[in-house]
């Protein structure tokens, strides 16, 4: 049930009417139940596996509640990894180990023997688990059990993020939610929005990045203009994600945090962290860099080391590739260029105009650079695009691209860098009398014009990019 | 923790019709106005409709789409891929006649100035060959890919009845530029596991010899598997037919999306100073996988009885095409040396419809597409090109005259 289809529509209108015409009782285990069809609707299978996870983690917070021992929360944090690792890692372990084994002369397969299907969103309903049982220990009031099963299930955010903590929707999960019209609209244009992203502008670019990656000979211009592409695409697909999850939950009472803060605005590698998929960066800090950090204290020096580590972590969070790792570890140095030799030229950036708008570029171009690495299949093929780039394979003819897909991209990135510029002139606008009525009367207009586009735009509802992880 | 009444809270949803932002928020407007956008759409519709009733007067009811309702025999797919499956019903059964198909571009079904009488290609064809015991048939959709022809050939060979014994595939050299399966082929192949079957093998078995074109035909079934509307039986197709019915907007949406993406192409041209006939020079990558598929319709078809011929299009002589001559140069030699290697008849057919049977485009020549005329003149020439393997060059029939 992909978010920008019919299905999730109708399933969402049905929910949204069920729920509010239910008594309070009657909504928790309603929304339960209702997140587990949605997360059935893939594999019903695997909704046992969220099931049984849950229930773990639930009687093993209290657990380690009750017996507060240092390192008691070790082995809950492992029963939470094991099926990560397997349904996730076994491959990408299998294929190394092979590798390493053929190099010795062992006739191994590259591949394993056995097919293993990864259950879908599991790398964030993993981190949930481990935030949950982390908090718990240092202090948070575990869940009661519905609460906890809503809190794990809740489908909004159950697939690809936000990254909900405990603490983001324990209120909205323990109080009486209350069927709210500044929700209700909130929450559709959120939708709205998402699926204007999603289905107009990032579905139409992906032909364009895939025919490249799928090629074999492409030019320079073929692989600069798929990385710039996938840049944008990746961006429009994962927010459209996130506006589709916030406005969903915001429809049934559930504020959850922000995903995205333009991005692509950001003036230093450490800001675009900041701006992008902002709940796994807090994730990531709070739940490992910051206690490398804390940990090794004494030794300052060291704080660069583990914020490599981190970021590998990042990476090889997003998929079981080298390429996935490496793309984490370039990021990586670029938040340690960040803190050490770029230090001064990114702290500059809000000296002036310029400096500014050159920290700005700068950080763009390095961010894009590494979505080679991000979408690559194979750190052979990034050899291979990195030589067709240095040597200019092709001159300024394509290989791949039409000049269509040129254009669009092109019009897609002036388009968000106008939306870019002239955000602070909108909201300064929408709160002044005369152009906020007129705001408000062309708002409607607005909407229709968008869902028009969606439905006449829309061909097929396709997956979005963050579901593989 | 606040602990609710019991029943309270119950129909909660009521209380947002009893809120006044909810009557003076945008909410009933952009009801409204989707509403009239859909009044909209559904008087477009009809008008359409009227048209194409009004049509069947002057071009002998070519554009009936329901092939059931036609006054005229069912030939070609003239849905042009559209209900691709429909059309497939009517190939003639080739376990009783000997059976050519005929596949290509826009140019096997476009009639300029349409007049009543005229007929396309397959079907001046199918009189020509059908007293003879053999029945020509029409599969051909705007812009064919060369992975489209494979995907015909395919498709056709799946069943005896529709086992062609002649496959005839109309080469144009701008076609290079296309790759990938359209929606509709994409949703006949989701439905049909035995075709995703040999879609696979061919595939796997073709990738040393053919590694762009195998790679290409993995990577359309694996976007595809990822496309839920695309498997016709799924809930989200279903809905999509549904919502459909009671929604002209979502109905049109294919229509409409073809109709916004000419106006785009428009807005482009005028912007850039594109013409019909600017020069659209070869990718490379597009180049090379296509004519791969060309060397696998060859060898699909010769190793499964079903003989391929290839044909060069005519091109309107007087109109500027858009090709780089070194290019086209280049590709006829190519072409011809891979028929040669191959063995695969080839004819080149460019010069073979005169300027004056061609129509108008954008205010210039067509370069493109024919009058009825031309389509009685390439059936002929294919005749004369291919009589043994079509029919004795007595047998031409009509056409031929």
């Amino acid at each position: 049930m992909i978010f920008t289809s019919y299905t999730y529509v109708l399933f969402l209108a049905a929910a949204f009417l069920i729920h509010w015409m239910l008594p309070h009782r009657a909504r928790k285990p309603f929304l339960i139940a209702a997140s587990y069809v949605f997360y059935g609707s893939w594999d019903w299978r695997f909704a046992f596996l969220l099931l049984g996870l849950s229930v773990f983690n639930w009687a093993y917070a209290r657990y380690v509640l009750a017996r507060p021992v240092p390192g008691r929360l070790w082995p809950g944090i492992l029963v939470n990894l094991t099926p990560l690792l397997i349904f996730k890692y076994t491959g990408f372990f299998y294929a190394n180990v092979a590798s390493v084994g053929r190099a010795f002369g062992a006739e191994w397969s590259a591949e394993l023997p056995f097919a293993i299907l990864l259950p879908l969103g599991i790398s964030f309903f993993t981190f949930q688990g481990i935030a949950y049982l982390i908090d718990v220990a240092t202090g948070e009031e575990p869940f009661g059990f519905a609460d906890f099963l809503l809190y794990k299930a809740l489908w909004p955010q159950l697939i690809a993020g936000p990254i909900v903590r405990p603490g983001e929707i324990r209120a909205d999960i323990q109080r009486i939610r209350t069927l709210d019209y500044d929700d209700c609209a909130y929450g559709m244009q959120r939708i709205l929005f998402g699926f204007v992203k999603k289905v107009i502008l990032a579905d139409s670019i992906a032909p364009v990045v895939d025919s490249v990656f799928a090629s074999h000979t492409p030019n320079a211009l073929d692989v600069g203009v798929a990385i710039f592409g996938f840049g944008l695409q990746i961006y429009f697909d994962f927010s459209a994600y996130s506006d589709i999850a916030i406005g969903s939950a915001r429809l049934f009472g559930f504020r959850f945090p922000e995903n995205f803060n333009w991005p692509y605005a950001a003036r230093s590698p450490q800001d675009f962290w900041n701006r992008w998929h902002m709940t796994l960066s807090r994730w990531i800090r709070d739940y490992v860099f910051t206690p490398l950090a804390f940990a090794s204290r004494h030794k300052p020096k060291w704080t660069n080391v583990w914020l490599l580590v981190a970021m590998a972590a990042v990476g090889l969070w997003h998929g079981a590739q080298w390429t996935f790792v490496v793309w984490g570890i370039w990021h990586g140095l670029l938040l340690v260029a960040n803190q050490t030799v770029l230090k001064r030229f990114f702290e500059r950036a809000s000296a002036s105009r310029m400096r500014g708008l050159l920290a700005m570029i700068v950080t763009f171009s390095l961010v894009m650079a590494g979505w080679l690495l991000f979408r690559a299949e194979s750190l052979a093929q990034v050899a291979d695009y990195l030589r067709a780039l240095a040597t200019m394979r092709g001159g300024i003819r394509p290989s791949t691209v039409r000049v269509n897909g040129i254009l669009l991209i092109l019009l897609y990135f002036a388009g968000l860098v106008v939306m870019q510029m002239t955000r602070g002139t909108f909201a300064v606008l929408a709160v002044r009398p005369a152009p906020a009525r007129v705001l408000r009367a062309l708002r409607p207009l607005g909407y229709v014009l968008l869902i028009v586009a969606v439905i006449v735009l829309d061909q097929e509802a396709k997956q979005f990019v963050y579901f593989q992880f | 923790m606040n602990v609710p009444a019991p029943g309270s809270g119950t129909l909660e949803i009521f209380s947002l019709f009893r809120d006044r932002r909810f009557w003076r928020g945008p909410a009933v407007w952009v009801v409204l106005l989707l509403l009239i956008v859909n009044g909209a759409v559904a008087v477009h519709r009809d008008i359409r409709a009227r048209e194409a009733a009004a049509a069947p007067a002057a071009a002998g009811g070519r554009f009936a789409l329901n092939p059931e309702t036609a006054n005229r025999p069912v030939r070609w797919d003239w849905s042009v891929g559209d209900q691709f499956e429909t059309f497939l019903r009517y190939i003639p059964d080739s376990r009783k006649t000997r059976l050519v198909i005929l596949s290509g571009m826009s140019q096997m079904y476009t009639i300029n100035d349409n007049r009543p009488g005229d007929q396309t290609i397959a079907e001046w064809m199918d009189d020509a060959l059908a007293p003879r015991g053999t029945r020509v048939f029409g599969l051909a959709a705007p812009n064919l890919s060369h992975e489209e022809s494979v995907f015909l050939l395919l498709t056709t060979l799946a069943k005896p009845e529709t086992h062609p014994d002649v496959f005839i595939f109309a080469v144009a050299f701008e076609k290079l530029r296309e790759v990938d399966l359209r929606r509709q082929y994409a949703t006949y192949l989701r439905s049909h596991p035995e075709l995703i079957a040999e879609w696979l093998r061919t595939a796997e078995r073709y990738r040393a010899k053919y590694p762009l074109a195998a790679a290409k035909m993995l990577s359309t079934l694996e976007q595809k598997e990822r496309d839920e509307s695309v498997n016709e039986a799924s809930l989200e197709s279903r809905l999509r037919r549904g919502v459909s019915r009671v929604s002209p907007l979502v109905a049109e949406r294919r229509d409409l999306n073809s109709l916004l993406r000419i106006h785009l192409f428009a807005v482009r041209n005028f912007f850039l100073g594109i013409k019909n006939t600017s020069k659209r020079p070869i990718i490379r990558d597009r180049y090379d996988t296509n004519r791969e598929f060309l060397g696998l319709l060859a060898d699909l078809g010769r190793e499964r009885g079903a003989l391929v011929l290839l044909y060069i299009v005519p091109f309107n002589p007087s109109a500027e095409n858009p090709y780089v001559p070194e290019e086209y140069a280049a590709f006829k030699q190519w072409l011809t040396q891979f028929a040669e290697e191959t063995g695969t008849p080839l004819s080149n057919l460019e010069n073979v419809v005169p300027s004056s049977d061609w129509g108008l485009f954008l205010g210039g020549p067509d370069f493109k597409h024919f009058k009825g005329e031309g389509h009685r003149k390439s059936a002929a020439a294919l005749l004369k090109s291919f009589p043994a393997q079509l029919a004795p060059p007595a047998q031409t029939g009509a056409a031929g005259q």
